[in-house]
């Protein structure tokens, strides 16, 4: 019996061991390839939503990550937002970037968020959504928009105060059959531009 | 002969979806759409082609360098055995397509994953692969993989089309049509495979009479 379980245990551990060495390589082979294709999403999405930017940085924040007792274990780079200069030199400012997440009806929608100096919606694009096909999955038509039909195109010269869906009693034209979603994108939007506005206010004033 | 039979079954015989109603759950989630039904019946074709090529080759080697009894003792952890070689390959899958295909795996996205516990994966392991040789496993896996996928794109052909109009992203019925959103919606695919198992279990029983 005793012999067994060992002989059992050998077996088992061999095969998840091979397993192991295996998936380590592939994970090694494919996992910077994996980040490049990430930042190059980015990157165009980037350009996408701040057309005239010559030069975009992206400006962190260091979180500190804490155990238990409140000790730093080390800290984190989030990228808060994203300034886009009009020219390579860094002088002038021409807009803003950032990432809003917001949780729609299956999957937490990620839009990258274009804004002007003064904060006024210059274009967006969905980075990442998982909505049911057909409906809220929808959310990324960016058809030129007719004041009828959801397009991302217009969110284009929208100000914080418009950042509201119709059946809020907002400018927003949400999809067809998908509330949920047009909700979720357009509030999580509103939400961090309410939080970077003040940061921005101050960077052109100090500029 | 034999061989191209293992592969022949998976497609009609022994569809998995709808001859063997095994692997419902991605069925339901990914056949909204074809490009979503192709996608995932391809990264399942290849799951299922290489894990039971595996088991069967892991079978092959405890039974050539094991005792009676060894063989014996190994039927009690085989089911872990194949779950460690098809979630395995379901990572593989998962980070190859995000490395090289981001498109795919953006839209299959959480259901890659869900691969690792598609029945007929571990269905086909324990139930073909593990009683025979490694080309007739090998074959068995690529007929139900091609079979899933036929059955998936099936399903998702009638779904996309009547719940939006599309195939393949294209408008195809516009004007006065109004979509039936039910169709893209869980219910919708409960209703279309009910109706494709009707059909082969109609057709199956019709062909046995004649």
């Amino acid at each position: 019996m005793n012999s067994n379980i060992f002989r059992l245990s050998v077996i088992l551990a061999i095969v998840t061991t091979v397993a192991a060495f295996v998936l380590a390589e592939i994970y090694s082979i494919t996992k910077p390839r994996i980040e490049m294709q990430k930042q190059a999403k980015t990157q165009q999405a980037l350009n996408f939503v701040l057309p005239n930017a010559k030069y975009i940085e992206p400006v962190n924040k260091k979180i500190p990550i804490k155990d238990g007792k409140g000790n730093v274990l080390y800290e984190k780079e989030e990228v808060l937002y994203y300034i886009g200069y009009a020219d390579e030199q860094k002088k002038e400012v021409t807009g803003y970037a950032f990432k809003a997440f917001g949780s729609g009806y299956s999957s937490i929608i990620e839009t990258m968020v274009g804004i002007d100096t003064l904060g006024k919606i210059r274009k967006i694009k969905i980075i990442y959504q998982q909505e049911t096909p057909g409906l809220g999955a929808n959310c990324v038509n960016s058809e030129e928009f007719n004041g009828k039909k959801w397009s991302i195109e217009q969110f284009s010269g929208k100000t914080i105060e418009e950042l509201k869906v119709d059946k809020d009693g907002g400018p927003i034209v949400s999809i067809t059959g998908a509330t949920i979603t047009s909700r979720a994108i357009t509030n999580s939007i509103k939400q961090k531009l309410e939080k970077l506005l003040p940061v921005i206010q101050k960077n052109t004033m100090g500029g | 002969m034999s061989l191209l039979t293992e592969f022949y079954k998976g497609i009609y015989k022994e569809n998995p979806v709808f001859r063997l109603a095994l692997g419902l759950c991605p069925t339901l989630a990914v056949s909204s759409s074809i490009i979503n039904a192709i996608g995932m019946g391809a990264a399942t074709t290849f799951v299922l082609v290489c894990s039971n090529t595996i088991v069967a080759l892991l079978m092959f080697l405890f039974n050539k360098f094991l005792s009676e009894e060894g063989r014996k003792s190994i039927n009690k952890i085989r089911i872990p055995v194949f779950i460690v070689v098809i979630a395995s390959f379901v990572t593989i899958v998962e980070m190859v397509m995000a490395a090289y295909f981001p498109a795919l795996s953006e839209s299959l996205g959480i259901f890659i994953p869900l691969i690792v516990v598609n029945c007929i994966i571990l269905g086909r392991a324990e139930g073909f692969a593990s009683k025979n040789s490694i080309l007739p496993s090998m074959m068995d896996g690529l007929g139900m993989g091609v079979g899933f996928t036929l059955a998936l794109s099936a399903i998702a052909f009638l779904r996309e089309l009547l719940g939006s109009g599309q195939l393949i992203g294209q408008t195809i019925i516009g004007g006065g049509f109004k979509p039936v959103l039910l169709m893209v919606l869980p219910p919708g695919a409960f209703l279309v495979i009910g109706i494709y198992l009707g059909f082969f279990n109609w057709l199956d029983s019709h062909r046995k009479q004649s």
